[in-house]
């Protein structure tokens, strides 16, 4: 009879390599491959012959019986749409807010955060891409935590906010959906870290759930998002613009790509955009690249260009500019607008001074937009 | 030795009696698979087929397609056939039928089919832990091709693919990577034509033993029982793209028959083949014309 190779098998297979594997990435068929994880998505169509159209991201994925989506999280079988990863954590950290970055947001606290394998992006500078750009069943130490799990966790680690971080919520969305409502009856806030491409109808209905965004805004350029993301830029700028409209906190993170997204030109047009459509007062982060995934080629971000970014964000108006990766504090301090003394100090991740009082400045009671207490 | 098969040689044999009412012939699909070799070598001798292709060092992983479930994967027959003629040569060290992942082999029900044929799922043996890139894709490898295997036979099923028009050879290696769901965008051009030129696969191709037994020409991937028909062939080449080709014809004449929209006038034809042909690729040809077709009955 032939050999059905186990997994364990399979890495025997490999001999003294096996050990490797076995500590590294090597797949595991378990949890999320596993029937009994498969929970129905929301947000997709019936099409004729057991096929679906998923109506949670722009992509609006048609699949086929037995396929799965651009995400790859998300499975039809018999016409049915299942979700993989509901209730499977892939990366669970208690972070300080500091590190989303949300720097107007709670400052100070920290957010139970977690993440599940898959995104709808494929991004060639992902820095998570060991989680988002893969299938659930190939991650190895998958956690079964589902949403009522998360908040309690929460509560008891006693943190402030639960983030949905690392690889893209909206590709699990319904964890995400009811992680956030199990939170809020928990008296836990929640904040969702994301490339901000989702369909209005599922934004909308998870923004009550929502207490603040961030939004990885990677260029203005819609070939930018073609070529370097396999995306669309307007549905993300139409999601920034709905987060603002229904007056959730926003920040924005623009990563600086040396050479694809760092053209004065093109970094102009989007601080207008922002000053245009989201006003003066949303923070804006820039980001310094390091090499990863398929852009390992390319150098770091140098610290002119990050300089020369902000620069041009607060030549077209707008208030909080700050850079992200870069050692030192100068640019991660946040300044009064009226008698320009500083109003938060951070340290790398950590708040070391803070002069605040009733949300404005100490000295002059200038308010400063955000959420602080 | 294995350059005195022609690259640009393809041979289909066909014999629709091999599926009857009580299903596949394997005894036929062992013959039809012996003679098709025979053709690929210009001396018609099918134990230097495959002496030229496959030396006792070996560790051979052949490539099955079973996504689509028992009614529509690689036959075990054609599997069992292909490792008949391993072993008729100078036998390989091992082999290996491999999937993405050991429950769809057992599935389709290809995870037992003869003795010394190993089973495995690459989610199981693992991926590369590092990004492999080609022209405009990025993806990791599963480990079964890039570390365990030295030769690789590509056993796909020929099928219509409602993405890109047609799933047969170079199609089937998304089967082994880890990202194929991030490579349908475009009707996956160029990305089937870029993972088969990564080095992981080209260097240790060396042949395509194409299941056409059953052949689906319309609404593939998955198994669609109006439009999957008993076709009794079996497509063998060493080159893929010039494999594909001839299955790509098959499926218009097919769409033809049947009265449906040629493949070429749809939004969905299979570019990938052409960017495969290209110079960037070099994985072969796919003109029709410039192919040596020898067709067996």
């Amino acid at each position: 009879m032939a050999g059905r190779i186990s997994r364990r098998e399979a890495l025997k297979l490999f001999g003294a390599g096996a050990v490797a594997c076995g500590a590294g990435i090597c797949a595991t068929s378990a949890a999320s491959a596993d029937a009994r994880h498969w929970h129905e998505a929301m947000y997709y169509d019936k099409l004729g012959n057991k096929k679906i159209r998923c109506r949670v991201c722009p992509k609006e994925c048609v699949v086929g019986d037995r396929e799965r989506g651009f995400c790859g999280c998300k499975e039809n079988h018999d016409g049915t749409y299942h979700t993989l990863v509901y209730g499977q954590c892939a990366a669970l950290n208690i972070d300080p807010i500091e590190k989303k970055p949300l720097f107007h947001y709670l400052p100070g606290t920290s957010a139970y955060s977690i993440a599940a394998a898959g995104c709808n992006f494929d991004c060639k500078d992902c820095q998570n891409w060991e989680i988002s750009q893969t299938r659930p069943e190939q991650l190895k130490d998958t956690l079964d935590l589902p949403p009522q799990q998360v908040a309690a966790q929460a509560k008891r680690y006693k943190v402030r906010s639960i983030a949905y971080t690392y690889s893209e919520p909206v590709v699990f969305y319904e964890y995400m959906f009811d992680s956030a409502k199990a939170g809020r009856q928990a008296g836990i806030k929640s904040i969702m870290i994301s490339n901000g491409s989702i369909r209005p109808e599922p934004m909308e209905r998870l923004l009550p759930h929502l207490d603040a965004i961030k939004i990885d805004l990677k260029s203005i350029s819609p070939d930018f998002y073609r070529d370097y993301c396999v995306g669309d830029v307007t549905p993300v700028l139409d999601t920034i613009k709905l987060v603002k409209s229904k007056r959730k906190w926003l920040e924005i993170v623009y990563l600086v790509v040396p050479t694809l997204n760092d053209d004065p030109v093109e970094v102009r047009d989007m601080c207008q955009w922002l000053m245009d459509n989201v006003g003066p007062d949303v923070p804006l982060h820039f980001s310094r690249f390091h090499p990863a995934y398929q852009l390992k080629k390319l150098p770091p971000t140098p610290y002119d260009t990050l300089e020369r970014c902000a620069d041009i964000a607060r030549d077209v108006g707008l208030n909080y500019v700050y850079l992200g990766n870069v050692p030192g504090d100068e640019h991660a301090t946040t300044r009064c607008t009226g008698c320009d003394k500083t109003l938060i100090r951070r340290n790398g991740f950590a708040v070391v001074e803070m002069n605040l009082a009733n949300g404005g400045c100490k000295s002059c009671s200038t308010k400063v937009p955000g959420v602080w207490s | 030795m294995d350059a005195a098969i022609p690259p640009d040689r393809v041979v289909i044999v066909r014999d629709p009696s091999v599926i009857g009412d009580d299903g596949i012939d394997g005894t036929k699909v062992a013959d039809m698979l012996r003679r098709a070799m025979s053709e690929l070598t210009p001396a018609g001798n099918e134990a230097a087929a495959w002496q030229g292709l496959f030396s006792s060092s070996d560790r051979v992983a052949i490539k099955a397609n079973c996504l689509a479930g028992p009614m529509l994967s690689t036959h075990a027959d054609v599997l069992a056939a292909v490792h008949a003629g391993l072993l008729s040569g100078d036998a390989p060290a091992e082999v290996m039928v491999y999937e993405r992942l050991l429950p769809e082999l057992e599935a389709a029900g290809v995870g037992m089919v003869t003795e010394g044929l190993l089973a495995g799922g690459s989610d199981d043996f693992g991926y590369d832990e590092d990004i492999t890139v080609f022209g405009e894709t990025g993806t990791r490898f599963s480990k079964i091709v890039s570390e365990w295997a030295t030769a690789i036979i590509n056993v796909p099923v020929l099928k219509d693919h409602d993405m890109c028009g047609l799933s047969a050879a170079l199609k089937n290696h998304f089967g082994s990577i880890n990202n194929p769901n991030k490579l349908h965008t475009n009707h996956c051009s160029p990305h089937v034509a870029d993972v088969n030129a990564c080095p992981v696969i080209r260097d240790k191709h060396r042949l395509v033993a194409c299941d056409a037994l059953q052949v689906c020409y319309d609404g593939g991937p998955g198994y669609k029982p109006a439009t999957t028909v008993p076709y009794g062939a079996l497509i063998v080449a060493t080159n893929p793209v010039a494999a594909d080709a001839v299955g790509l014809r098959i499926i218009e004449d097919l769409r033809a028959e049947n009265g449906l929209t040629p493949l070429s006038e749809t939004d969905r034809y299979p570019t990938y083949l052409r960017v495969a042909a290209d110079a960037q690729h070099a994985l072969g040809t796919a003109d029709l014309d410039m192919l040596d077709i020898r067709e067996l009955t």
